[in-house]
């Protein structure tokens, strides 16, 4: 379960000199506002899609309930744990899927789980359990012992998804998971959160594609410019915008026109 | 301390897999000393070779003087005799290297020495920034003929040389051949390996810092249950390590690189470079020289570190580090200046004291409270720069790209 209470976080960021040619110097400090007052709550054995266009704060929302950033304001539990009080532990009970795979490339598929699992407090033979477990319900078995520089992209995701759920953490966040994927590998994954979400635990995933929210979210928030436009179920998404299609209705939450209005 | 020992045995077996940091770190201090050493041999026995087998061309402005001598000379292998031109021609012929250096003798030479009271003057003309040899080379057969010459005046004056000696004054320099090689060499040592240890931590710290912010797997190693303490001490010990290991190999290769030259070359290095560096790879100066770079290794990894973190791409943090090479350099160098004394005041600035220290170590003359001191002061920069590195990494931002 993930519950997040009114939580901002700003950046301070040089702003562009006021005069042309000013220089570097000539600019001054201000606060960028990434995430504003947001609230919401995932709830374990549902997926829950965060949505939003570039630069809307979704990977900043993400990295604060992985314990990455701290926010500037507001509250956050994972699994219960107060992520900002706590966040080692709160780390201990989630696993986040970055946005880039993020491995070592001149480690074996085999030695990198092995190092996520002793930091993870993991002893040796569990960590052998548990590769090969993952190993074989994601499908790389064969390539386990190859160093990760090898990898193609498909190949890398599936070690990146393994890494993360490696020691069986409650709390799933994945951001943008299949970007970058063929559609075999895509679909692998969307298999991999719908198996985690029948195991009763709480997914949360950041995506563009509207496809995959209409096949395994039951839970979604719409973020834009840092603020929730939307937060519920998708069916009452759908229900806020008869009519519409998911994509389109997207484009409405965000105040976007979405082409397909009649011109008159 | 667990969770600092994982990342630290993971990075280092990583970085020993980097091509790159085995080829600045490992590899080039390892070739270092027994290139350094080949090219001073091959060029010491080429000097050798070429000055004693190269004929000199000597010009001689004698006018009608000193005939025996000059036949003398003429007949004397290894030296071509060049005549027949005038005083006025002499800086020409020595530009357009027509003669390797001009002997001339004044119009009243010949008349002068076979007085009983006047002086006859000779003058040797060569350009000694190119042709230092030459001045060897000639100046056996001036002293030779001065002192023939000064021998016929006074017999013909019916005293001998001893008789003129009325005072005769000398200098006795106490200084042991150690003391005089600490510093003449011991300056040099610091010098290699400080820029050693600099050149082994700088590819690790890039690439475990900065290096992990762009593959993105800092922010996966971020997701761990470990603090950043853990992860910051578990790079640090691996950029340290290598600066270390580094600067050993080079001491391994510099010691295999001398003997490999006594073994194979004996008489191809002058005899004084080699007594300096026998004298140089001493255990004793060896183990405190490994010991002071432990905190030179702690400086460097700290510092590094910091930099390759705070920086947003690899090219950034080479340039940032590159400065530090300057900081670290103008004070080793300072401290191979002659004359400059080891005080306790000195002693506490950091770089400058390794070079002081190392200089007395190696002539013999160090005292345990000055060790002691520049452990101390190194000591306490290693500690700072590591307080500054965490407070400056507080910042979350520096962690993750795109903040």
């Amino acid at each position: 379960m993930i519950r997040v209470e009114s939580v901002c976080k700003s950046f301070r960021t040089r702003s562009a000199p006021k005069r042309e040619f000013a220089g570097k110097s000539g600019g001054s400090r201000t606060a960028i506002d990434a995430v504003r007052d947001v609230s919401f709550e995932c709830k374990p054995g549902r997926v829950f899609a965060l949505l939003g266009p570039n630069g809307a704060g979704k990977t900043t929302l993400l990295r604060i309930l992985a314990t990455l950033l701290t926010p500037g304001a507001g509250r956050v539990w994972v699994d219960g744990i107060d992520a900002v009080a706590r966040p080692e532990a709160a780390r201990a009970h989630s696993g986040f899927l970055t946005g880039s795979s993020g491995l070592y490339d001149r480690l074996s598929g085999r030695e990198t789980l092995s190092y996520f699992g002793s930091l993870n407090g993991m002893d040796r033979d569990e960590i052998l359990v548990r590769t090969a477990e993952l190993a074989q319900s994601l499908g790389f078995e064969s390539y386990l012992d190859r160093r990760v520089g090898r990898y193609s992209t498909g190949m890398k995701q599936k070690l990146s998804i393994a890494r993360t759920v490696l020691h069986d953490p409650q709390v799933i966040l994945f951001d943008e998971p299949t970007s970058g994927l063929d559609v075999i590998g895509a679909k692998a994954i969307m298999d991999w959160i719908r198996r985690s979400r029948d195991q009763g635990k709480t997914v949360l995933f950041s995506t563009h594609r509207m496809d995959e929210v209409a096949l395994i979210a039951q839970d979604l928030a719409i973020i834009h410019e840092g603020s929730l436009c939307y937060n519920g179920t998708l069916d009452g998404f759908m229900q806020v915008y008869p009519g519409r299609s998911l994509e389109q209705a997207f484009l409405d939450a965000v105040g976007q026109p979405s082409g397909l209005e009649d011109p008159s | 301390m667990r969770s600092l020992r994982i990342i630290f045995l993971k990075d280092l077996m990583d970085t020993l897999r980097d091509r790159r940091a085995l080829i600045v770190s490992v590899l080039m201090p390892i070739l270092l000393f027994p290139l350094l050493m080949l090219i001073l041999v091959g060029v010491q026995t080429r000097l050798q070779e070429t000055d004693s087998e190269r004929t000199l061309r000597l010009g001689i402005v004698h006018h009608g003087n000193a005939q025996d001598w000059v036949n003398g000379l003429r007949n004397r292998k290894g030296i071509s005799i060049v005549d027949g031109f005038g005083v006025t021609d002499i800086t020409g012929k020595l530009d357009r290297d027509e003669v390797d250096a001009v002997v001339l003798m004044s119009r009243d030479y010949d008349e002068m020495h076979r007085s009983d009271t006047g002086t006859a003057f000779i003058s040797l003309y060569y350009r000694g920034g190119r042709k230092l040899w030459v001045r060897d080379r000639i100046s056996d057969d001036l002293d030779k003929l001065r002192n023939q010459l000064q021998d016929a005046r006074y017999s013909a004056l019916g005293i001998s040389r001893d008789q003129l000696k009325v005072v005769e004054w000398s200098s006795v320099d106490l200084s042991s051949v150690r003391e005089i090689l600490g510093m003449v060499g011991g300056g040099f040592v610091p010098y290699f390996f400080v820029l050693i240890a600099f050149v082994g931590c700088m590819q690790p710290a890039v690439d475990l810092g900065v290096g992990e912010k762009e593959r993105g797997s800092m922010e996966t190693l971020l997701c761990a249950p470990v603090g950043k303490l853990s992860i910051l001490g578990g790079k640090f010990f691996v950029v340290a390590c290598f600066g270390l290991m580094s600067a050993l190999l080079s001491v391994v290769s510099l010691f295999a690189s001398v003997q490999m030259v006594s073994w194979f070359f004996p008489d191809a290095m002058p005899a004084m470079i080699m007594d300096t560096l026998w004298d140089l790879l001493r255990p004793g100066v060896i183990l405190l020289i490994i010991a002071l770079l432990i905190p030179i290794c702690a400086v460097f990894g700290s510092v590094m570190l910091c930099l390759s973190m705070v920086s947003n791409s690899f090219k950034e943090a080479q340039s940032l580090m590159s400065p530090l090479l300057l900081v670290v350099i103008v004070p080793v160098a300072i401290g191979l200046q002659p004359g400059l004394d080891i005080g306790y005041r000195t002693l506490m600035i950091p770089f400058l004291n390794v070079t002081l220290i190392t200089k007395a170590i190696i002539a013999g003359s160090a005292t345990v409270g000055q060790i002691l001191t520049c452990f101390g002061s190194m000591g306490a920069l290693a500690i700072g720069s590591l307080l500054i590195c965490r407070l400056v990494l507080n910042r979350e931002t520096v962690w993750l790209r795109n903040t």
